[in-house]
């Protein structure tokens, strides 16, 4: 039995990920330009909505199918000018409130999107085991955990848990892929 | 029949052994995924409806996700007092107060007064939907289309305007939340909307999708880009004392038992209202335990009422939530969202016919939520040292497993990959709206909502042959849409009040929380 303190002991030093805490504290605030980028992107979908939800076809009347998308999409382009011009106001020096925080880890983030991306497309190729295996112990890696003989233990051990589990256990369909499993 | 047979008839229902097990299941997991940061009951119970498609009883699936949802919740508290990381903006208060509590070696008396708290309060707020909801049912049955039109944009409009910090961000992500409803085939016409020209979108996108893409992977996605995957430093559980009655000394006792009372008095009508959410009765409960004590001075360094009285209102209110959920079929939360979900994968309608037409699968669920409560009392308390190591488990693998159960949930919608594209896209737009400060609840329950409210909407319209007055000459619906302009002008009033008074304001909107 462990006494409380040890229970409580702060993780070992491998899972600090190297550089990442020092930048997580006390930062500088995100740059004002991006949340008017974000609403100039917002604002656009919302363009594009008008434009989808005008050319469905039909009756533009309430009971029809154009009714709900073309107000929603209208409405959407209202609160997206008013969000921009809260951001541009902000830019301008005004004190507005518009919250943004910084993308500090980019590079990881974006390494990840492409390492789930590949994951969709290996999946049925192969397999559940093998491509789930690989997901797990290099999405920790790019996470920031240095210990990756114990994350490609745990990715091996969960992995197969699951496969049985879900595949056998609640009949929910898995790609076998290259294992002869 | 009266409501005590019926209530026996539930009891018997969720006696049997597997529902005992569901049941068992469903309360260790909802502890679990509250205890863990990144995951929480909506995602859950989203990543548990596929496997739930093939029940075949319901009952047993709804049985699990009350306990997912009540689970959920007790561990929360746990992750607050210890960690004063609130995994739901619910327990802000309670990490205040009983994080506090935790530094000053009080983190025994502060984990019991939360779980017995909620205990007390939850069964008492199960006593209540027990007698009100069949009434509330009968009342709505009632209802038009039009008052239930009235009811969705009261719903919507409130969770929108009390959620988060800016209504124009809130309103953007519900109105994001009902456009992504729209997508596929209408309903009524067969016209295929904003699929751009994807037969892949026909039939939609899948809940089960959104709720995985915005909050498993978009959370992922947002904690790795601000750096947070460092795991804080847990408070120590101190020795247990000799002479306390389950971790609390008898003063603990009598200083927890009125805050209980009193939260539950906040938690449940609040709860109930088609307005709900669980953030405003805990911080009302908060300022009135702080306003009565008389050792004001303790508030802020630990006070124990400051968590006994929040965490009873935290849980009354989800009680509460289930009235309208059950009777009108109106969620006012995401967890609340994705069960309407469920409900709509086996056919089932909540609202006031489903009393008449799956009595059992209700009286099931409302019994379940009495055998809940006790089983998580009993799970709570003595495995704390377990919850204490899965809050160890070191961010980087907690992450990258959220991940593989995420994947893993959208695969097992239709064994599409293409799914995982869909739900990694929206869980990028997720991320996104973390970092600029936009609401996602408003979101789910836009997307959930937002094609009940368009068929009630057409249907009200219709039967009025496209008179808009048939909103407000109606009593019922009128004052219902009088109530969804207050709510959404009622988080500005005192900074209207200030400017009137011609003083200066530092924030416009009143904030009650953020998320879930």
């Amino acid at each position: 039995m462990s006494t409380p303190q040890e229970d409580v002991d702060t993780s070992p030093d491998d899972d600090r990920p190297g550089g990442l805490e020092e930048l997580a504290e006390e930062i500088p605030p995100a740059s004002p330009v991006a949340p008017v980028v974000f609403g100039v992107i917002v604002l656009a979908v919302g363009v594009v909505l008008v434009w989808q939800g005008w050319s469905v076809p039909g009756d533009l009347g309430p009971r029809g199918a154009r009714f709900m998308p073309v107000v929603l999409a209208v409405l959407w382009v209202l609160l997206a000018a008013a969000y921009l011009a809260s951001a541009v106001a902000a830019l301008a020096g005004r004190h507005v409130d518009t919250a943004a925080e910084r993308f500090d880890h980019l590079p990881r983030v974006v390494a990840l999107v492409v390492v789930l991306v590949a994951y969709a497309y290996a999946i049925e190729v192969v397999g559940y085991l093998i491509s789930t295996s690989v997901l797990f112990a290099v999405s920790a890696a790019i996470l920031g955990s240095r210990n990756h003989i114990r994350d490609a233990v745990i990715a091996v051990g969960l992995t197969i848990a699951v496969y049985y589990l879900f595949s056998r256990g609640l009949s929910i369909y898995l790609p076998m892929g290259v294992l002869p499993v | 029949m009266t409501v005590f047979t019926e209530l026996l008839g539930g009891f018997a229902t969720v006696f049997s052994p597997t529902n005992l097990l569901l049941a068992a299941l469903g309360v260790t997991l909802g502890t679990l995924v509250g205890v863990l940061p990144g995951i929480g009951p909506a995602v859950t119970i989203a990543l548990l409806l596929p496997v739930t498609f093939q029940f075949k009883d319901p009952a047993g699936a709804f049985i699990m996700f009350a306990g997912i949802y009540y689970g959920a919740m007790y561990g929360g508290s746990t992750t607050s007092i210890l960690l004063n990381t609130p995994g739901e903006s619910a327990s802000v208060a309670t990490a205040l107060e009983g994080h506090a509590m935790a530094r000053r070696g009080r983190a025994r008396a502060a984990l019991a007064t939360a779980a017995i708290g909620s205990f007390v309060a939850g069964t008492i707020a199960t006593v209540l939907l027990t007698f009100v909801a069949r009434p509330i049912g009968h009342l709505a049955t009632t209802f038009t289309a039009a008052d239930y039109t009235a009811l969705m944009v009261l719903s919507l409009v409130s969770v929108t305007a009390l959620v988060g910090r800016s209504i124009v961000r809130g309103m953007l992500a519900l109105l994001f939340g009902i456009t992504l409803g729209l997508v596929g085939l209408d309903a009524l016409s067969g016209q295929a909307r904003l699929t751009f020209g994807q037969p892949l979108l026909y039939d939609g996108i899948s809940d089960v999708l959104l709720i995985i893409g915005l909050f498993a992977i978009g959370e992922t996605l947002y904690v790795l880009i601000r750096g947070r995957t460092r795991p804080g430093v847990l408070a120590p559980l101190d020795p247990p004392r000799k002479g306390d009655i389950f971790w609390m000394s008898r003063q603990d006792w009598r200083r927890s038992w009125g805050p209980w009372l009193r939260g539950t008095g906040f938690g449940f009508p609040f709860g109930v209202l088609p307005a709900g959410g669980a953030e405003l009765p805990t911080f009302l409960s908060y300022t009135y335990e702080r306003k009565r004590s008389r050792g004001k001075d303790e508030f802020g360094k630990g006070a124990i009422e400051g968590v006994a009285g929040p965490e009873a209102a935290n849980n009354a209110s989800f009680s509460g939530v289930l009235v309208p959920l059950l009777t009108l079929g109106l969620p006012t939360s995401a967890t609340a969202a994705v069960l309407i979900a469920a409900f709509q994968i086996f056919n089932l309608q909540p609202g006031p016919q489903l009393f008449d037409k799956s009595p059992d699968l209700v009286w099931a669920l409302i019994a379940s939520l009495y055998i809940g409560n006790v089983m998580l009392l009993l799970l709570n308390l003595p495995l704390i040292r377990l919850w204490v190591k899965v809050l160890q488990i070191p961010r980087p693998v907690l992450y990258a497993g959220i991940l593989l159960f995420a994947m893993l949930g959208v695969y097992s919608v239709s064994g599409n990959p293409t799914d995982i594209l869909i739900a990694l896209a929206i869980g990028v737009v997720g991320m996104f709206m973390r970092l600029y400060d936009f609401p996602i609840a408003p979101v789910i329950l836009g997307a959930i909502l937002g094609p009940t409210l368009e068929s009630q909407l057409r249907r009200a319209l219709t039967a009025s042959n496209g008179d808009w007055t048939v909103f407000v000459t109606r009593p019922t619906s009128a004052i219902v849409l009088a109530l969804a302009v207050v709510a959404f002008v009622l988080p500005y009033l005192p900074w209207l009040i200030r400017r009137a008074r011609g003083e200066r304001a530092e924030t416009a909107k009143v904030t009650v929380g953020t998320e879930d």
